[in-house]
């Protein structure tokens, strides 16, 4: 059977989670899915699908391209947390992901891992939270199915 | 509150208060329940005049009356039956049915997609 894209975004999202998730470290959660909310989740990431390209290698096999979308939530002040603090945060966080590529371009469910172009900061706001938004293109690739 | 509010409100809800973000390690904290067994009147979705008055043009949401006199605000997250999706509370009004009963509120409430 071919490799799921599943099996590559869980295995990003666990890499993320080990890497940014703890004490003393900048992400409070890292999901595989939609947030719904982000009261008491911030900073967020989350790791979702954004297609895939099979691109033939031989009879029998293609070579999978797997497109994922990293997104960083950061909440905007609130209370003594200022907005200075929040741009603050989600450079710290951008940075952070870039050491964790850089740590693992080949891994246990991908044959390669890099950015698919460059990453996009907006505002907005989930369910009334107001944030900064940070979008990051990525690329898993397989050499084989 | 009158007997005939009381008979109406037959719908449980929780609600819970941000509690913030660690201004040293930028993490947020788990939002702290306000209110741990409210009685409301049923979920309503929002009307025309609803949605004009307050401006909710750009969400979906619902309506339901409540007991005055609780501690809710605008910005508090509303949980019916105490378990499940916790909603967004965006406007909370006073509601009078006459000037003898004054102590109901209005919540209008975002609904998460």
């Amino acid at each position: 059977m071919s490799t799921s894209r599943e099996a590559v975004r869980d295995s990003l999202r666990t890499l993320l989670e080990t890497s940014l998730v703890g004490a003393g470290l900048p992400v409070k959660t890292v999901m595989g899915s939609k947030a719904s909310s982000l009261e008491g989740i911030t900073p967020l990431i989350t790791v979702l699908s954004d297609g895939t390209e099979r691109k033939r290698m031989t009879f029998g096999d293609d070579r999978p391209l797997f497109y994922l979308i990293l997104t960083t939530y950061v909440q905007q002040e609130e209370g003594a947390w200022t907005n200075a603090m929040a741009i603050d945060a989600l450079d710290c966080i951008e940075a952070s992901i870039a050491q964790v590529f850089e740590d693992n371009r080949c891994g246990t469910a991908w044959d390669a891992l890099e950015y698919n172009g460059r990453s996009t900061v907006t505002e907005g706001a989930i369910a009334g939270v107001p944030c900064y938004i940070e979008t990051i293109p990525v690329l898993a690739s397989l050499t084989s199915s | 509150m009158s007997r005939s509010f009381d008979k109406l409100a037959t719908v449980t809800f929780c609600s819970f208060r941000s509690a913030g973000i660690d201004i040293t390690t930028g993490l947020s904290y788990a939002p702290v329940a306000v209110i741990v067994s409210g009685s409301c009147t049923p979920l309503d979705p929002l009307n025309t005049e609803v949605i004009e008055q307050y401006g909710l043009e750009f969400f979906e949401g619902v309506q339901t009356m409540a007991r005055g006199g609780l501690d809710i605000k605008e910005g508090d997250l509303f949980q019916v039956s105490c378990s499940g999706t916790k909603m967004s509370i965006r406007a909370v009004g006073d509601w009078y049915w006459s000037p003898e009963n004054s102590d109901t509120v209005h919540l209008i409430i975002q609904q998460r997609k």
